[in-house]
């Protein structure tokens, strides 16, 4: 009894050829000798993950030479770099893993050179795709975390922009990133990320989104709480405005916080205009969001409840469309809510020529059908699709996801309670975001908090020389960020 | 826990589904003999292509609010009153019972707007109701001629809200537009003017402009024409007209001045050139024809002893505790109100 109780026996590896014994149960694990040296040589590798060219290149000729006799021998004359000699098993085991040759010579000894001939598939910086403008840098992340961080670097040559590296995963191993620009970032915030980081228990991390997940001060809030970015100049900006940026290896996401609820509807492409149109496109994009939050429950609610609210030139149109039409209010929403989601789903499951024809099949096809079939009233199913555009309009996709989804207990109220209902899970909303924080800052900063001065790139986005301050919220070790006095005037002429 | 409450309460709302009910558009009161008040309800009905066509319930009641337990018994849909346009009560029930019992009934629910209209028909109520005005609802048809002539026309303003007001006001008396049905059409044939709740008079048609400049300021796009003699004559609009009282003697008898500017537009003469001499000649006639109207309708009001135009209630603004009701009713008919009339053309119109 409780015989599964007791700790396995460990299998453990004690010799370097009990490893080479492990490896080999691998079809791509190579080992070779060279038996024409006089110091012959053994040589191990992953084939699938060391560089061809490297390895004939720059390590093979130099096996082969008469001259090398020994690993010092070969670690003068192979031109790589950081070539170990140990005898550590663990370092041979990650070498192997990682992509270097490991060489040992053949006549025995416990010390083997750890040449690093790592092989990188990685696609090519390409535009961004989710985050796309029309103006502005058209390059984004890719999977690979040294060109990411180089993405960034090279918009921030200062010598006191810091990368702190943390391996997190106990299969996975995904080396993730902390990037900030010291004496800027609010070291509490560092902090706060990397002790997060470090206290993380999980196998495997597959993207960024999961350090998202895993780090968010409230796991269980349809709300996010810190913003995903694949853009490297916007990543550039909010380490500028004193923030701090997350990148994990095999992620093209970075992830940005301490983060607030307006920055969610702020666009990146919001700098690259006019500051009057980004301020315009902002507010619009608000107006979309409380639009396709609310217009569908308020519909509900009034047609349930309210018809003393209906102007009464829209009384015709109301009720000659929902005439022929058997289901209540709520019962026509939640059927074309949930077709705008299928269709969503159905649409972002499948390849992109397929969407698209989902896409018709959905938008003209079951629309039109289901209102000559008096299943819903055509009045709806303009409120329906306008409110899908408007949370499309959200330029981080998480929170048009988060909008989508909050709309249905509004729905609920709405049937409940009418207009009471609305106002009634607005407040619960209010509440729940009044509580939310993004790592340890409130996510309705500026708003409340009210903090006057982060007003200036909040619901409307002012000039560049009114932003010479870095947002209060982050309570930044250097909060000026240029002279904006001297911002404003531009001298023509030399005096 | 907080779900078990929603669920529970959720039953202790009525819905009200908007096409499930019978709106309430318009209603009209009648008197029968007997002391009987019968009412007239209209309701739209919209069928799915968006055509309109109305249905009519009549019934006899002493309540008003009665009056909508004995339509349900003969409807497909629970009648409601939130989308109330129009209350009409016949010349006959306005003269003789007075119709504050039956506005009671409106001035309750809560339902109901305070921008409602009443209106005190001259011809046959239920005939009014029941009209076919074309592919509209009727009680929308009536409001919205009341509500444009009221807001841009000569028609003073007028509403529930304004009704009430100046029945529950101290010093003023309400008064409600009157409307004739000619044909198939609904026409402003008038202002009846109430004593309390009672209707005890009316000023015919051609007093309404001239009304409307002594009620209140305003800017109109209606066109006034003045006669300058048999042939000539001048149409001026977009009138602008600003009133004011002054008053004299106020704690003995007294004697009341209304002064009202007016400029305008001319906008048709049909005489030949429009000179400076014939502006100060169209604006002296203007003035004398105002002046002569507004002496009608003063003495007329004060013959009935309806104070339409609120005179005591400035008094009393002007005289605070020395007010007595009692008192005004008795001076009432018998001070002095005098017209200043100011009219100024402002332009002639593009011509040449």
């Amino acid at each position: 009894m409780f015989k599964w109780l007791k700790k396995k026996k460990e299998t453990g590896v004690k010799e370097l050829p009990d490893l080479i014994a492990l490896f080999s149960e691998s079809k791509d694990f190579l080992q070779y000798e060279f038996p024409q040296n006089p110091q012959p040589f053994l040589i191990y590798y992953l084939k699938t993950m060391v560089d061809d060219n490297t390895l004939h290149r720059d390590i093979m000729p130099y096996i082969k030479k008469e001259s090398v006799q020994t690993l010092e021998d070969l670690k003068a004359e192979v031109p790589i770099e950081n070539i170990i000699i140990t005898d550590d098993l663990q370092k041979i085991n990650d070498g192997l893993l990682h992509g270097s040759v490991v060489i040992r010579p053949g006549k025995g000894g416990k010390e083997c050179a750890i040449i690093k001939a790592p092989v990188n598939f990685t696609r090519n910086v390409s535009a961004p795709e989710v985050e796309f403008s029309v103006i502005g840098p058209k390059e984004a992340f890719v999977e690979s975390l040294d060109n990411n961080v180089n993405l960034i670097r090279k918009r921030l040559p200062v010598e006191n922009f810091k990368m702190k590296q943390i391996k997190i995963g106990k299969l996975s191993k995904t080396k993730v990133a902390v990037l900030y620009l010291e004496g800027i970032a609010n070291e509490e915030n560092v902090n706060t990320v990397i002790q997060r980081l470090e206290d993380i228990q999980i196998d495997q991390i597959n993207d960024s989104s999961y350090l998202a997940q895993l780090i968010s001060d409230n796991a269980n809030s349809p709300f996010p709480q810190l913003i995903d970015t694949e853009r490297p100049d916007r990543v550039a900006s909010v380490l500028g405005e004193g923030k701090v940026a997350i990148l994990a290896d095999g992620s093209p996401l970075a992830i940005i916080g301490p983060t607030t609820l307006v920055e969610f509807f702020s666009a990146f492409e919001d700098y690259f205009l006019n500051w009057i149109i980004a301020s315009a496109f902002r507010t619009i994009r608000f107006v979309a969001v409380l639009f396709s939050l609310l217009i569908t429950p308020t519909y509900v609610a009034v047609l349930t409840y309210h018809y003393e609210l209906i102007p009464k030139d829209l009384m015709a149109t109301l009720i000659s469309s929902r005439r022929e039409i058997p289901m209540p209010p709520i019962l026509e929403a939640i059927f074309l809510e949930l077709a705008i989601e299928l269709l969503r789903e159905a649409g972002a499951r499948l390849p992109t020529k397929v969407g698209q024809t989902i896409g018709i099949v959905g938008g003209i096809v079951i629309g039109t059908a289901s209102v000559e079939a008096g299943l819903t009233s055509n009045v709806l199913l303009i409120f329906v699709a306008l409110a899908a555009l408007g949370s499309f309009t959200t330029p981080v996709y998480r929170m048009s996801n988060t909008i989508r989804l909050i709309r249905f207990p509004f729905l609920l109220f709405a049937h409940l309670w009418g207009l009471l209902g609305v106002v009634i899970a607005f407040c619960f909303m209010l509440i729940h975001l009044l509580r939310l924080t993004s790592l340890g800052r409130p996510i309705l900063e500026p708003l409340y908090p009210l903090r006057i001065p982060d007003l200036k790139d909040a619901l409307i986005r002012l000039p560049f020389s009114f932003q010479s301050k870095r947002p209060v919220q982050l309570q930044t070790e250097n909060t000026i960020r240029f002279k904006g006095a001297q911002a404003k005037k531009k001298n023509d002429f030399d005096e | 826990m907080f779900c078990l409450c929603l669920s529970l309460l959720s039953g202790c709302v009525q819905q009200e589904i908007v096409d499930d009910i019978n709106l309430l558009t318009a209603i009209g009161y009648d008197l029968e003999e007997d002391d009987k008040v019968i009412g007239t309800a209209v309701v739209p009905v919209y069928d799915a292509e968006g055509k309109v066509s109305n249905i009519v319930y009549e019934a006899e009641t002493r309540a008003s609010k009665e009056l909508r337990s004995k339509f349900n018994a003969e409807s497909p849909d629970p009648f409601v009153s939130g989308k109330l346009e129009v209350a009409l009560y016949s010349k006959k029930l306005a003269e003789q019972k007075g119709i504050i019992k039956l506005i009671d009934a409106l001035e309750r629910d809560p339902s109901i707007g305070s921008r409602v209209f009443l209106a005190v028909a001259a011809t046959d109520v239920s005939e009014m109701i029941e009209a076919k005005y074309g592919d509209i609802d009727t009680g929308r048809y009536l409001s919205e001629i009341l509500e444009h002539n009221s807001d841009r026309g000569i028609l003073a303003e007028t509403n529930f809200h304004s009704f009430i007001y100046s029945y529950h006001a101290i010093g003023e008396d309400p008064f409600l537009p009157l409307l004739v049905l000619n044909e198939d059409k609904v026409k402003i044939d008038g202002i009846a003017l109430f004593k309390k709740d009672k209707m005890v008079g009316k000023l015919s048609d051609e007093y309404l402009f001239t009304f409307k400049v002594l009620k209140q300021k305003f800017s109109t796009n209606d066109v006034f024409t003045v006669n300058l003699n048999d042939d000539i004559y001048a149409s001026v609009f977009n009138i602008k007209s600003r009133r004011k009282f002054s008053f004299e003697n106020l704690n003995e008898v007294p004697e009341v001045t209304i002064h009202f500017s007016i400029t305008a537009i001319i906008k048709e003469y049909s005489g030949t050139n429009i000179t400076p001499a014939v502006i100060k000649e169209i604006e002296a006639r203007m003035e004398k024809d105002l002046k002569k109207k507004s002496e009608h309708i003063i003495s007329k009001i004060q013959d009935l002893n309806a104070d339409t135009l609120g005179i005591g209630r400035e008094v009393r603004g002007r005289t605070r505790d020395k007010w007595s009701n009692k008192r005004w009713d008795e001076l009432y008919p018998s001070i002095k109100i005098k017209v200043v009339p100011d009219v100024k053309i402002r332009e002639t119109g593009v011509v040449e």
